[in-house]
């Protein structure tokens, strides 16, 4: 039979309407509305040459301190095209005091709220809230995935994702193509016939239950529960789409950082439309530029900005509403490191950036910068040293108040689990988020 | 019972409160009425003061009364950085957002802290014991009635209203330990990554314990013994990320003609970033990748105290390294984990005289945590605390309130709110100031005092108004000299190992090691529900951990005694409780994912098979094809690491979705490849099937006489691949019976032929692909075979299988 081009176009639409049916199916089973994605920019990054501008402390060049809406920027080729694009649904925290000038622990703060070891990051702490049971509860594309035991992050990268294909066809004997097809592995006959590798799952299944039901020391029963909740949920393995992973860029240059990031993201999407992911972690750069320029610290910049617009226009396509939460270990100093660099700033900013469909649920306002820091982005700032300290902000009115509060990441990921409606959630009973005074009103 | 304990409390807790107070001039100011002005006395009103009118819990009531009256004063001193740095009471920073949990629990910690009964919290700031800060609390204020009323709560919470959990129970009381058998198959399948032998099954039945002892002891010759304490090892240092399996995340290698100036062999004439990715070069990074962890191998291949991974006057070499240095080899040429001790002479090697530190100046340690143009070697510095001193800079000082800092005004050596830190670190990390040029970063050698002196303004190394002087000791509390400083790594290895810290750090590394876990860390969350519970399980293993420190240093600092008590010691040993839910067993037993290549060599040893990739093209294989070994197979999805700074670093430690499908992937593949080749192998060297043959059906009446050889073998099988001894009547036994039997009639009616498929069959050697001539069992006409099959998938997928018991 000979396909007609109408013939095409019809099995095309009939598999994307279905495709979209089946993921609005899978959202709702899921009680989940929204993919909520941590990018973090590794290393401290330098909030002077991008959301947090001061005149006269940076090498701006010809470029110079905008307006997008009510959010500032800084446009650099590098950082212009993402706040033009995404400005409008940016919620911008800028003077958030991490304590900490130290990288382990400002990853620790800045991507779970809390600078206490073992404390899960923030896509872990919606994984285990939302959807612990799923395939890959938080899709872990980045080196530090602490979940704290609440799941078990699994990372992958551009190297274990070959192996996918196996894992995804399990009961087949590999292909092994020496001596020709078939001769040393038939790959077209199962290890087991189908009725039987049904049986031997029962089998597995009760038998890991029976060993649950009788173990009494915490460690055993942690482990057969998880193991459980690990094989159930591996059975949907063969749905993940590896199509987007099977080109994944080799290597670690910053091209090749950038295009795994980018393509593991994709999957990921793809992941949650079906429901088979919660959330996401990514991670890139290398921000930690003590002894380079601005120019080297805007070209780390241009990569995560770059997956960041890559992630939302992505998931805006695929229908996923999409959430995503800029940070870094820090901030970097105001006066200069050396002839051109800068070092670790306990005060950081953060962005969260949303698509339109996620924007549209009202979950967070948009269009809006929270909190800030001392010296001036319109003028010159002689003394570098009193530049760049955080405010304090009226939790309520969010105005700057010498007698309000200062920002910490605890309060930014406080309001994070209130808008990923996870604040109430028991599995995060033991781990709470702990502020002095009362919680910022953001609305 | 639980109400009337929270009744007895809340009476406790409002004991002294009195309505109607009226407060004395001077409330903090001794009765001035009082007639013996050496014991003065809290009067009414002094009592009503220090006491609520109304119920608070201690939470409350530390955060109302006990920090303002008392601690906040205590912190200006015992604080990091503060004048009281280092002492046993440590209080965290105000700057911190919940520094009032935090010092909650540390006052709480503290206050066990006692001198003749009573506790030092009590008698160091009112001066009955010496206290530098002198009289902070006198008696008969109501500062000291706080003081009073917060140690009491320590030692007896008071809740208000709420639920109270019960306490926890003590550690050591109805938890069941290992049986000897037990405890030696554990010790087996940990150190050596197989099962126990018949042998040694047979004297532990016969002789208990002792017997454990001796197996244990014996096993620690195995070369699979040195594989797990490269494991154990290298999970610390890290420094496998230089090897060359690691290069496409670690993104660097080991073999720069800066960091060597003349190499024997010269590169083979190749540019060095060229010889590197030849097969000598593959061969020597991983060389030069090893040799850290190698120093722990060879003090324990040779029995000597570990103290000499640090003072060692010498390199090691395995053949490959040799031949790059042009350094003569007493070893084995074919085996790469053969290294040897070596000088190599300065002239092929950037090296000061008389600078060998052991591991601190191995070439991979130095590239595992560089120098860079700004952190001066601290990086350095900080590891050297964390993997040789136990103490991890990190957790004790990890805020700073930026808004007290003037980066003019070099706060590393001014400000205390950074000294506290840069005092330890900076004295080390000057130490180590002749491998790296100051203020640059750079492949890792040794540089001379006169290239020192020509990079830096301060006889090589930073001024000493930006940092503290280079030492072996905190602050400037003992300096290098001057003729020291060229040697500096080394005067610093010999000062390190005299500390008590090095053998903690020593007890910690193999602990964690032969546990299989991270070791517990102290619940910072006192809110927290079961804080009581996870604090005394912390404290029950430091306890033990401080018994086997001392236990280690009795025996000289040797690891083998060491592993062999950790193997005996509860933590590893226990096996079940009188109930569950007792969180205060937390960290007792196991229940951790094995490593992946702990499961790749008990694979071998379990079923006489590797799981590898079918019959290999030969490519050049930097760790050869096996599943579990490759970060481009399994070795990352099961769990592993690769150690480089932008990859894993963390051992995955619970199955994810994704490890469950890998073990799913090995139990299919490896049940397929072994059980026709156990059964065509004489009966006596099976390791599957020594009571059974493929002609006996099982029938599905596990009462039968025919069918006990079945059970027997079944019986087999689960002592073998799980560590279960079954009685042929147990319900478990007969569930396998019974898959066994099913899957034999499932096989019938799937419409499968006799015939069994390739790699299943046994006519094809699936590591070369060559055919087998003649070929082994390639028929199964009774589906029996493909039945067992099935059966040993089953087992090797099973929770035992897979997790460290």
């Amino acid at each position: 039979m000979c396909l007609t081009r109408r013939d095409l176009m019809k099995s095309a639409f009939s598999a994307s309407v279905l495709a979209a049916f089946r993921g609005r199916e899978a959202l709702a089973q899921g009680g989940q509305e929204m993919l909520w994605v941590q990018v973090m920019a590794t290393g401290g990054w330098d909030q002077l040459l991008f959301t947090d501008p001061k005149r006269g402390l940076r090498d701006y060049g010809t470029y110079q301190p905008r307006q997008a809406g009510n959010i500032t920027y800084v446009d650099f080729p590098e950082v212009a095209p993402f706040f033009t694009a995404h400005a409008s649904r940016m919620l911008v925290f800028n003077g958030i005091d991490t304590f900490t000038n130290n990288h382990d622990v400002g990853v620790r703060h800045s991507m779970s709220g809390s600078m206490l070891e073992g404390f899960p990051v923030f896509p872990a702490q919606v994984a285990a809230a939302l959807g612990a049971d799923k395939l890959l509860p938080m899709f872990t594309a980045y080196d530090y995935n602490e979940a704290g035991g609440l799941i078990a992050s699994n990372p992958i990268d551009w190297r274990s994702a070959q192996g996918f294909a196996e894992l995804k066809a399990v009961e087949r004997p590999p292909n092994v193509y020496r001596n020709g097809p078939g001769t040393v592995s038939d790959s077209s006959t199962p290890f087991l016939p189908a009725s039987l590798r049904t049986r031997l799952e029962a089998a597995h299944v009760a038998r890991t239950q029976r060993l649950s039901d009788a173990q009494t020391l915490p460690g055993h029963q942690k482990g057969t529960a998880q193991y459980i909740r690990a094989h159930a949920a591996a059975r949907r393995m063969p749905e993940l789409d590896l199509s987007p992973m099977v080109t994944l860029p080799m290597g670690v240059s910053s091209a090749s950082r950038l295009g795994q990031s980018m393509t593991l993201g994709a999957a990921a999407i793809d992941g949650f439309s079906k429901g088979l992911v919660t959330s996401l972690l990514v991670g890139l750069g290398a921000f930690d530029t003590h002894g380079e320029t601005d120019a080297d610290h805007r070209a780390q910049l241009d990569l995560v900005f770059k997956l960041a617009d890559f992630l939302l226009v992505r998931a805006e396509a695929a229908n996923v509403p999409m959430g995503v939460v800029m940070v870094s270990d820090f901030g970097r100093t105001v006066p200069r490191e050396g002839a051109t660099g800068t070092g670790h700033w306990p005060i950081a900013s953060t962005l969260v950036v949303q698509n339109a469909r996620a924007a549209s649920q009202n979950r967070l306002p948009v269009n809006r910068v929270v909190g800030g820091t001392t010296g001036e982005a319109a003028s010159n700032n002689p003394d570098p040293g009193t530049v760049l300290r955080a405010r304090k902000v009226n939790p309520t009115t969010l105005a700057f108040d010498d007698n309000g509060i200062k920002i910490t990441p605890a309060h930014v990921y406080r309001l994070l689990r209130r808008a990923a409606g996870v604040d109430a959630s028991p599995v995060l009973r033991d781990f709470p988020l702990n502020i002095e005074g009362a919680d910022l009103v953001v609305t | 019972m639980k109400r009337l304990l929270a009744a007895v409390l809340l009476t406790t807790a409002c004991t002294g409160v009195i309505g109607g107070s009226q407060q004395p001039a001077d409330p903090n100011n001794p009765n001035p009425t009082d007639p013996n002005p050496m014991t003065p006395v809290c009067d009414a009103a002094c009592q009503a003061a220090a006491h609520p009118t109304s119920c608070l819990s201690s939470r409350e009531y530390f955060e109302q009364y006990s920090w303002p009256q008392v601690f906040s004063a205590c912190v200006t001193c015992h604080v990091a950085g503060g004048q009281a740095d280092g002492t046993r009471f440590m209080l965290k920073a105000t700057s911190l957002p919940n520094h009032y949990d935090q010092n909650f629990a540390a006052v709480n910690a503290a206050s066990a802290l006692t001198s003749n009964g009573t506790a030092l919290l009590l008698l160091k700031p009112t001066m009955q014991l010496p206290h530098q800060g002198g009289v902070q609390v006198p008696p008969g204020t109501v500062k000291y009635a706080v003081l009073e009323e917060t140690l009491k709560q320590a030692a007896t919470p008071v809740t208000c209203g709420g639920p109270m959990l019960p306490p926890p129970g003590p550690v050591t009381m109805g938890v069941t330990l290992m049986s000897p058998y037990q405890t030696l198959r554990k010790a087996t399948m940990v150190l050596a990554s197989r099962p126990p032998t018949a042998a040694e099954i047979a004297a532990v039945d016969a002789n208990g314990l002792p017997a454990v002892e001796a197996a244990v002891t014996a096993l620690m010759n195995e070369a699979a013994f040195y594989d797990k304490v490269r494991e154990i090892f290298s999970d610390v240092l890290l420094t496998d990320a230089a090897l060359w399996s690691n290069r496409d995340t670690h993104g660097g290698g080991l073999l720069w003609d800066d960091t060597f100036d003349a190499p024997a062999n010269n590169f083979d004439g190749l540019a060095d970033w060229e010889w590197q990715s030849s097969m000598r070069g593959v061969k020597t990074t991983d060389a030069l990748a090893r040799e850290p962890v190698e120093f722990f191998v060879h003090a324990t291949k040779l029995d000597r105290p570990l103290t000499e991974v640090l003072t060692a006057d010498y390199r090691l070499m395995n053949v490959h390294t040799a031949r790059f240095f042009g350094v003569p080899y007493a070893g084995d040429a074919n085996d790469p984990n053969d290294f040897r001790e070596v000088k190599v002479a300065v002239s092929n090697e950037r090296r000061g005289p008389g600078d060998y530190a052991g591991i601190l100046t191995t070439t991979a340690y130095l590239q595992r945590y560089p120098n860079t143009p700004t952190n001066f070697n601290r990086k350095r510095a900080r590891f050297i605390y964390k993997h040789f001193l136990a103490y991890d800079i990190m957790k004790v000082a990890s805020r700073i309130d930026a808004s007290a800092i003037d980066l003019a005004a070099n706060p590393t050596r001014n400000n205390p709110a950074c000294t506290g830190c840069h005092a330890k670190i900076d004295p080390f990390a000057g130490a180590m100031a002749s491998w790296t040029e100051c203020g640059y970063s750079d492949h890792p050698h040794y540089f001379t005092p006169a290239e020192k002196n020509a990079a830096c303004g301060d006889r090589g190394w930073v001024p000493e108004s930006r940092s503290f002087l280079p030492g072996i000791d905190e602050g400037n509390l003992r300096p290098l000299t001057d003729a020291e400083r060229p040697r500096g790594a080394s005067v610093l290895a010999a000062a390190i190992v005299q500390r008590d810290g090095f053998a903690q750090a020593m007890v910690q590394h193999v602990a964690a090691g032969v546990l299989s876990r991270p070791l517990l860390s102290a619940p910072q969350d006192p809110m927290h529900p079961a804080y009581a519970h996870l604090d005394a399980a912390f404290e029950y293993e430091k306890a033990e951990l401080a018994r086997l420190t001392t236990a280690f240093k009795m025996n000289g600092q040797r690891l083998k005694p060491l592993v062999l008590a950790v193997v005996l010691s509860p933590l590893f040993r226990a096996v079940s409780a009188d109930a569950p839910g007792r969180a205060e067993l937390t960290g007792q037993g196991g229940g951790s994912l094995s490593t992946p290549e702990d499961l790749d060599r008990r694979l071998v040893a379990l079923l006489g098979h590797p799981w590898m990739e079918i019959a290999p093209n030969g490519t050049a294989h930097d760790v050869g094809p096996r599943y579990l070994r490759r970060a481009n197979l399994f070795k990352l999805s099961y769990g592993g690491t690769d150690q480089s700074i932008d990859g894993v670093k963390v051992r995955q430690r619970l199955p994810s979705s994704i490890t469950a499908r890998v073990v799913e992937r090995m139990a299919l593949m490896m049940s397929c490849i072994a059980t026709a080749r156990d059964f065509d192998k004489p009966v006596a060297s099976r390791l599957l099937f020594p009571h059974v043959q493929a002609s006996l059906v099982p029938s599905g009446d596990a009462t039968a006489a025919d069918q006990q050889p079945i059970l027997q073998n079944l019986q087999h099988l689960h002592e073998r691949l799980l560590g279960e001894r079954l009685a042929l009547d147990s319900p478990e036994l007969l569930a396998t019976y019974t898959l066994l039997s099913q899957a034999r009639t499932d096989f019938g009616t799937s419409g499968a032929g006799t015939r069994l498929a390739r790699p299943c069959a046994n006519d094809v050697d699936v590591i070369t692909g060559q055919a087998l001539t003649p070929a082994g069992t390639v028929n199964d006409p009774q589906f029996v075979v493909r039945a067992w099959q099935t059966v040993i998938a089953y087992l090797l997928m099973d929770y035992r299988f897979i997790t460290e018991q």
